[in-house]
């Protein structure tokens, strides 16, 4: 739980820190990917808590629900 | 161990979610609309049309200076006196109707849409300058006097119409879109007030959320009329002839 945290405090950092940010064109799909991880990441949460986690099947998801979520963004 | 391994991917994950989350929220996403083949077309209509406008004055600006010079060359030979008082007389005249650059004491009033993002059920329409608005403003600086006049640089004369063409407004012919600027040259205080003070229209408008800002200064440069002037039906009536 604490790394998790650690990772979340970092990606806020650098997040703040690195001077570039995306294209706003893209952002409502960016957006929408952000959502799909996020979904994940709360799976892998509860994964982990009833001990059940398969790291291949949470990567691959993580990425699956990501591009899913954007290409039906786009294609309406 | 097993356990340690999989938090640790969980956090790398974690980490480049935040990461683009927050890289979303600094790019500050704004409101765009989609430029269509329809808009686009419009839009170079417009920009041909304001061209061809453009050079058409200018030509007919250089045609009417030259002119005017010819006849103050003319002028030149003969009686001082004559001479003298024709040139003070153009000299009013054109300042009468807008040929000339004026600067005076007044007010400087910047009008523009609202800012401030409203709930999906208000109404546009509420938010935005229109071009009556402008009219009624235009009117209340004239009851308080103001001698001259300009929105956004173009000079008011008496053919001069304020007249909406969608999200624009159409001055003398010249397109122009917010912010707007109201120049007038007169008594400062009272021009300021017709504007400010509750009741007027210029008060309600920002009551409403608009922009509106009213600010006096001490010289304020009204540039001249540079459009075409020309009457088709109106001529001078001669003497000698009864109507």
């Amino acid at each position: 739980m604490i790394l998790i945290i650690l990772g979340v405090i970092a990606g806020i950092t650098i997040g703040f820190l690195f001077p570039y940010t995306y294209n706003p064109t893209y952002s409502l799909y960016v957006s929408i990917s952000i959502l799909a991880c996020l979904d994940s990441i709360i799976g892998g949460i509860r994964a982990i808590m009833e001990k059940k986690f398969d790291s291949w099947i949470f990567i691959s998801g993580f990425f699956v629900n990501a591009l899913l979520a954007a290409f039906f963004c786009v294609h309406g | 161990m097993k356990n340690k391994a999989n938090s640790i991917i969980l956090m790398f994950f974690t980490f480049f979610l935040v990461f683009s989350l927050t890289m979303q929220v600094k790019g500050k996403p704004q409101q765009y609309t989609p430029v269509t083949i329809e808009t686009l077309e419009y839009s170079i209509d417009e920009l041909n049309a304001v061209k061809n406008d453009n050079a058409r004055l200018a030509e007919s600006n250089r045609e009417k200076k030259e002119k005017l010079d010819e006849l103050s060359s003319m002028s030149d030979i003969g009686y001082e006196e004559f001479i003298d008082s024709y040139k003070n007389e153009i000299r009013e005249r054109k300042l009468e109707i807008g040929m000339e650059d004026l600067v005076g004491p007044g007010v400087v009033i910047t009008m523009y849409d609202n800012q401030v993002k409203r709930p999906d059920w208000y109404d546009v329409n509420f938010d935005v300058i229109h071009d009556l608005d402008i009219q009624i403003i235009l009117n209340d600086l004239k009851i308080a006097g103001a001698e001259a006049l300009s929105i956004n640089d173009e000079r008011l004369i008496s053919k001069t119409s304020v007249r909406c063409t969608g999200p624009t407004i159409r001055v003398n012919d010249v397109i122009m879109a917010t912010p707007i600027y109201i120049k007038a040259i007169g008594d400062s205080a009272k021009l300021y007030a017709a504007v400010t003070v509750p009741n007027t229209y210029g008060k309600d408008l920002k009551d409403l959320g608009l922009g509106f800002e009213a600010k006096v200064s001490d010289e304020i440069l009204i540039k001249a009329y540079s459009g075409e002037r020309k009457y088709n039906y109106a001529r001078p009536l001669e003497e000698g002839i009864n109507k």
